[in-house]
């Protein structure tokens, strides 16, 4: 192998992940089959596919986070920079979640500690290495980390309680609580689907230029076409728990090659476009793409 | 067994079903739930179908098997026989009362206690913790100063003086215990029904046109049930102990002794008389045993969303 | 038929010491059968205790909520049921909207039965096979005996709506009742909404923070911040020239797709 070979060993690699989720007494669901995706360094990915796509179970099984039940089973490959994490302790998953992937999902509120200070809780996800003991430079970090994530009034915020800062300003402590271990990789799942419209923009923009700034790699999943459309490099769709389509996000967005992406591109745009009349996926299109899912390797 | 595909709908097409709100799934199912009824569900569980007969031979036994034993009350030849001998099925106590006739009679009054109480308990905790929670505001306010003056009430004290002045009644035993008991059952139901009035389907049933004591019965109360039943069941158990405890402090018909009763009194004779407490002491334990794990499965059955992954 | 709130107002008091919450002030609204009227604004901005106000849900604070001249806190009897069936409600929070212990057909059967649109069982289950097939739940009978938790999202929310329209109603109020969905099934809900106010003159209060929404649908805006209703007008208006300094903010943070990023 050549030494450029050796280096582009990707950040993270999936080949034929399966999840098989239950979903009531008897019953269960493959929620992900035979996925396959790469992130390198540095790259932005997005994974954009409708509720019950599969792509938040995609996000959760990547960062080691599905339920722990003996009926949720896990099957193909995780490589984190080479590492199988698939079946891996969970001493690894771990470590792997406390150096090396930030999170970002979709309710803070449950995500945050609601009885522990906001500073408190960025500053618990530091590395030891960065600050060691020293209390002042802790918290010098901790602003630092809040201001980038665009917070003003930083003291303020970091002596707050989460339920005292408003839906946008929460998400903003989730990315610097991400940012701040200095991760590799960012998975954010559905970062703003809980805002208002017009925070929305705003959060997506810190994003945006946080992760530009430190150039860490960024798996952004969302159902929002217009979310993943300005934040990433490449793009996968997903339907009925698989990858139907991936490329450049430029290249899928404005020649999308699959009927899904073509059929869920023409519905965003019938909602947003004055002119056009509203489109839904039709029901014999719908049986054609779950036949095909179900069928396919 | 073929998995018959979700029917596609005008409109949207197939919808995939949602599993929890956070947890989306795939839009085929690779085994579909054949349509069960909760009451199924319950009888299928493997704890009903072993505490249900339980229950049941109890209930039977202590229903009719007074009819078939001899005595409970008349004293024989006083000596302590034990169990096993053809006439003396569990022996007899130390004034030699057939023991089977004592623990079978002890049996009514045990579950008649248990279950009025917990009948009682569970009816008045529905409507005031109901009433409470939903309306909130003074009638929560006059609804919680009376359930706490209750449960302030020295029950045992009150046992005392009712016996003294009226005479020891199985009827008085189960009205005080229910008196000084229902106010942890309506706490539950208020704390829940407080939780559950504040949801999207009761504000929707307001929309609709419902009245405020329509929407407690027909969607407040079914939905806080889980706990209460919990409650109750726990509430059979705690009220059987309890009429032990003023058996034994003389309040109780000594007539009817229950088992608590029969307990009490075997406790002089713990070396010599072991059967005097084996027997009793394991009735109430299996009794006490079944009515919760039936609870526990009938939580379990009724409550739709048991089984899913979060 | 108009339902009118005229400078209705809505204090809550804070519970933390600090006073009261001025959730709504002063707002003065008109809605109307066969129009589709958007109120806008971000969380916080008293849009959706307006429409609890319009709906009788929480007590006026000022002011008054009237139906055809009448104020609604003071209907009685028959005129109140009238009220309750004529104007219904799609409120937000699909999974906490349905009670998770009814079945569909129980959940739209009753309050059929309540306001006595049909009363004979069978006549009950064919209006509910009726409007659910009306919102495109179609056939309608595998739905009748599913729990909440067992359809999508989008499916709970035509329950809601099909129970709205069982009652034939002429004013809907719909509480961020899309924001939650799919962008397909966003796209089906609404037909369905506007087709049902072309067919049968359903009017719809709409209230939303999504602006790209209201612009497809809406006839008329009313833009809320704080409390106060700061700007209205015809949906084309409201957008070309927009008069408030506030709704020139709002239209301008609205994220749209083909806005490109370069990093």
């Amino acid at each position: 192998m050549s030494a450029s070979q050796v280096a582009a060993s990707p950040l993270l690699e999936v080949s034929g992940l399966n999840v098989v989720l239950p979903t009531g007494r008897r019953s269960e669901v493959e929620a992900v089959r035979h996925v396959d995706l790469v992130v390198r360094d540095g790259e932005r990915v997005g994974i954009v596919g409708e509720s019950g796509s599969g792509k938040s179970v995609t996000g959760r099984a990547i960062a080691g986070l599905l339920p722990t039940s003996p009926l949720v089973r896990v099957t193909g490959s995780i490589r984190f920079a080479g590492r199988e994490m698939v079946g891996a302790p969970a001493e690894d998953w771990n470590a792997i979640r406390r150096e090396r992937v930030g999170m970002i999902f979709q309710d803070p509120l449950t995500f945050l500690n609601p009885v522990m200070r906001v500073g408190r809780q960025v500053a618990e996800s530091i590395p030891l290495s960065r600050v060691g003991g020293d209390r002042r430079a802790q918290l010098t970090a901790v602003h630092e980390f809040l201001a980038q994530a665009g917070l003003e009034k930083v003291e303020q915020v970091a002596n707050s309680f989460p339920h005292e800062l408003s839906g946008g300003m929460r998400q903003r402590v989730l990315i610097a609580i991400a940012i701040a271990k200095t991760p590799a990789l960012i998975l954010a799942d559905e970062p703003t689907t809980a805002l208002d419209a017009t925070v929305q923009q705003r959060v997506l923009d810190t994003l945006d230029r946080t992760v530009a700034d430190l150039g860490t790699a960024m798996i952004l999943i969302s159902h929002d076409l217009a979310v993943v459309a300005g934040m990433t490099d490449r793009v996968y769709v997903m339907y009925a728990g698989r990858i139907v389509e991936e490329g450049t996000t430029e290249q899928v967005l404005q020649d999308p090659q699959h009927r899904y992406t073509q059929a869920l591109l023409q519905s965003v745009h019938s909602i947003t476009e004055p002119d056009t009349e509203l489109y839904s996926i039709p029901p014999s299109l719908r049986r054609e793409l779950n036949a095909e899912a179900d069928h396919a390797s | 067994m073929t998995t018959p595909t979700p029917k596609p709908d005008a409109v949207l097409g197939t919808d995939a079903p949602v599993v929890t709100p956070t947890e989306p799934i795939a839009a085929l199912e690779r085994k579909r739930d054949p349509e069960r009824s909760n009451w199924r569900i319950f009888f299928e569980k493997p704890t009903t179908r072993v505490f249900i007969p339980v229950l049941v031979f109890f209930v039977l036994l202590s229903a009719f098997g007074p009819l078939f034993v001899g005595d409970p009350i008349t004293a024989g030849f006083p000596k302590l026989l034990p169990p096993g001998s053809a006439e003396h099925v569990l022996g007899t106590d130390h004034l030699g009362r057939d023991f089977l006739a004592r623990v079978i009679n002890g049996g009514r009054v045990s579950l008649l206690v248990g279950f009025s109480v917990a009948l009682l308990c569970m009816t008045i905790g529905l409507v005031v913790g109901g009433l409470a929670g939903y309306f909130g505001g003074i009638i929560d306010t006059v609804m919680v100063k009376v359930a706490e003056f209750f449960q302030v009430l020295p029950g045992i004290i009150l046992a005392l003086v009712i016996a003294a002045l009226l005479g020891a009644n199985v009827v008085f035993i189960v009205i005080i215990l229910a008196i000084t008991m229902w106010p942890s059952v309506a706490r539950i139901v208020r704390a829940e029904s407080m939780r559950v009035s504040q949801l999207g389907y009761v504000e929707s049933a307001k929309a609709a046109g419902f009245r405020g004591l329509r929407i407690i019965a027909s969607d407040v109360i079914p939905n806080v049930m889980p706990p209460v039943l919990v409650a109750t069941t726990m509430t059979v158990g705690r009220a059987i102990l309890i009429e032990s405890g003023l058996s034994y402090l003389g309040i109780g018909d000594p007539s009817r002794p229950s088992w608590g009763a029969l307990l009490n009194s075997a406790q002089s004779y713990m070396r010599d008389g072991w059967w005097l407490a084996l027997f009793p002491g394991l009735c109430i334990v299996l009794v006490v045993l079944a009515v919760n794990m039936l609870g526990d499965a009938l939580n379990d059955s009724f409550n739709p969303t048991v089984g899913r992954v979060k | 038929m108009l339902l009118e709130a005229r400078n209705v107002s809505k204090v809550f008091r804070a519970r933390r010491a600090s006073g009261t919450v001025h959730a709504v002030k002063d707002a003065t609204l008109r809605a109307r059968p066969g129009e589709f009227i958007a109120i806008v604004g971000e969380s916080g901005s008293g849009k959706s205790t307006l429409a609890r106000l319009l709906l009788d849900l929480i007590p006026l604070s000022s002011g008054t909520v009237e139906l055809d001249g009448q104020p609604i806190t003071r209907l009685r009897g028959s005129a109140r049921r009238t009220y309750r069936r004529v104007v219904q409600a799609v409120l937000q929070d699909p999974a906490g909207s349905l009670n998770p212990r009814k079945r569909v057909e129980r959940t739209i059967g009753e309050v059929i039965r309540l306001h006595g649109i049909a009363r004979r069982p069978a006549d009950v289950r064919a209006k509910v096979i009726e409007v659910l097939e009306l919102v495109g739940m179609s056939p309608a009978q595998p739905f009748l005996d599913r729990f909440p938790h067992e359809l999508s999202g989008g499916q709970r929310q035509r329950v809601l709506i099909a129970r709205a329209i069982s009652l034939n109603p002429q004013i809907i109020v719909a509480d961020e009742a899309v924001s939650a969905l799919d962008a397909s099934v966003k796209a089906g809900v609404l037909r369905v909404m506007a087709d049902l106010k072309d067919r049968l003159g359903v009017g719809y209060v709409f209230i939303t923070h999504d602006l790209p929404l209201v612009k497809k649908v809406a006839d008329y805006v009313y833009v809320m911040r704080s409390g106060e209703i700061v700007e209205e007008g015809p949906k084309d208006r409201i957008f070309s020239a927009p008069e408030h300094p506030y709704t020139q903010t709002l239209l301008a943070a609205a994220p749209v797709l083909s806005r490109p990023r370069h990093h």
